[in-house]
């Protein structure tokens, strides 16, 4: 398959909290801005949930929330469970095209069909891929999508430095680990974010390797949680990178 | 007790009616089939309440019949229950504007508490509420099976009882528990791409709610030592044998968790 290198490289911002942070994001240079519906944990039915911080949105306030958005484009994010209907026609009504479910679980017929019926694709979050995952790019690449936008995948995440990691493998692990390779190839056969543990000290080395790339883009996960399955960022440190990004690819 | 729950099961079957039908829904002809429909402590209060019974002989006989939703507000408002909480696990959902059953009395707590924070977003129905509430307990107990991600011995059972990974035992051992808790593992695959000349098995988990896959390392790659890697939802958890010789090799890793095994 030959590689798409013409696309725009994204930068996209998962879980953001506010309308104001919203904004002041997209000024910093993102092109998607994803707002994380935790109607479940805030009406206390999910008593366990993923993010123990306070950045999920109440649906309701979606439409209020990518109101002030100019440019970049607003997505819901969402798990399996949470697909459905109401939250289709929500994200409708707010003028978003997309929704990101950040779980594994097979979705739902029903909540397919309610997704096509108001035009909407999906943005797979949820999936990491450790170095050990040799075959996890060959599985991915091969799984059904239903409805993709694009997969968000978290790289390494349980390795102290993925992008020392992912950038310069030691020689002697090269043949036991996932290699840069491994993502692109990935990246020629699906629609594929990559989030890293973008820090404004490596953003412009990242940028330097991945563009232009078959990968759609960079994504960040704003939270003040550590996670084994995610990388995650403060606002601050968001925007800061962002603005790196955004010089160093021309949006600015 | 079981008159009880008959009569509390017929209340409830009318109340479903009712709802189902809209403020048109079942009337009564009669004050006995009127009373029957309610469970016998609220039954035996309006039996007491001679004004209240007038009334129901009104609505009974009257050219325009009340349903119960209308009736069950007039005992409120006649003092026999207090309030739209009185009317033991029948209550008055303020999102549907009608009389709900309640068969658990903290999903009932839940509700009205995040009616009162969401501060107008909570619109949604009561019974709505109540099923996500029982969809949420039955996936929080599939999550539980085998067992749990956050306990700790729990998971240190994917080792087993040997000092070295036997990647044929231990998947057999591993697919029979997830086999018996009611999910499917795909078949082992060797990893087609190690340096190693004994290189790691791996299998996944089909719908685990946090459960995604296992890899099982009988040691002598680039960590050295025997270990079972479990991915979670959460992160990766790592298995290893404290005594392994030799040991384990961390290199760069930070995983969710580490577990060690003693043997």
């Amino acid at each position: 398959m030959i590689a798409d290198r013409t696309h725009p490289f994204l930068l996209k911002v998962n879980r953001v909290a506010t309308g104001e942070e919203a904004q002041a994001l997209e000024a910093a240079g993102a092109d998607l801005v994803g707002f994380h519906e935790g109607d479940d944990v805030l009406f206390d039915i999910e008593t366990d949930p993923f993010w123990t911080d306070e950045r999920y949105v109440y649906s309701a306030d979606l439409a209020e929330l990518a109101a002030g958005l100019t440019r970049a484009e607003a997505f819901v994010e969402t798990t399996s469970y949470g697909l459905g209907e109401a939250l289709c026609a929500k994200a409708r009504a707010a003028g978003m095209q997309r929704i990101q479910i950040g779980d594994h679980l097979a979705l739902k017929p029903s909540a397919l069909e309610a997704c096509r019926s108001h035009g909407l694709s999906l943005y797979y979050g949820g999936r990491y891929i450790t170095a050990e995952d040799v075959m996890m790019a060959g599985d991915l690449a091969a799984a059904e999508w239903p409805l993709l936008e694009a997969l968000d995948l978290q790289v390494f995440t349980s390795t102290a430095d993925a992008w020392a990691l992912l950038s310069s493998p030691p020689p002697e692990l090269t043949g036991d680990i996932v290699l840069m390779s491994d993502l692109l190839s990935l990246a020629a056969r699906l629609p594929l974010f990559v989030s890293l543990n973008l820090t404004p000290a490596n953003c412009e080395a990242v940028l330097q390797a991945l563009t232009p790339t078959p990968i759609r883009g960079l994504s960040l996960t704003l939270s003040p949680e550590s996670s084994g399955a995610c990388h995650t960022v403060t606002v601050e440190h968001a925007a800061e990178i962002l603005a790196i990004a955004a010089s160093y690819l021309g949006k600015t | 007790m079981a008159t009880l729950n008959a009569q509390a099961s017929r209340a409830r079957g009318t109340v479903q009616r009712v709802l189902t039908k809209g403020p048109g829904g079942q009337e009564f002809d009669s004050r006995s089939r009127f009373l029957n429909e309610f469970p016998g402590g609220i039954r035996s209060a309006i039996e007491k309440n001679s004004g209240l019974m007038s009334r129901i002989d009104t609505w009974v006989n009257g050219e325009a019949r009340v349903t119960l939703d209308h009736a069950m507000k007039a005992i409120v408002e006649a003092g026999i229950a207090v309030g739209e909480e009185a009317l033991e696990d029948i209550k008055f959902d303020p999102n549907s504007r009608a009389w709900v059953v309640v068969e658990d009395p903290e999903d009932w707590l839940a509700f009205k508490g995040a009616i009162e924070r969401a501060r107008g977003r909570m619109n949604m129905p009561y019974p709505e509420y109540a099923e996500r509430q029982q969809n949420k307990r039955e996936r929080e107990e599939l999550a539980r099976r085998p067992v749990d991600i956050n306990n700790n011995s729990e998971l240190a059972v994917f080792y087993g009882s040997k000092r070295a990974v036997d990647p044929e035992e231990r998947y057999a051992a591993i697919k029979k528990m997830f086999e018996e808790a009611g999910f499917k593992v795909t078949a082992k695959r060797v990893s087609g791409r190690s340096s190693s000349s004994t290189p790691p098995h791996l299998f996944e988990v089909e719908d685990h709610p946090t459960i995604l896959s296992f890899e099982l390392h009988p040691g002598g790659g680039i960590h050295a030592a025997p270990y079972v890697r479990v991915k979670t939802t959460k992160g990766v958890v790592k298995i290893i044998n404290k005594n392994s010789m030799p040991p384990y090799d961390k290199l760069d890793e930070k995983p969710w968790k580490y577990i060690e095994v003693s043997i």
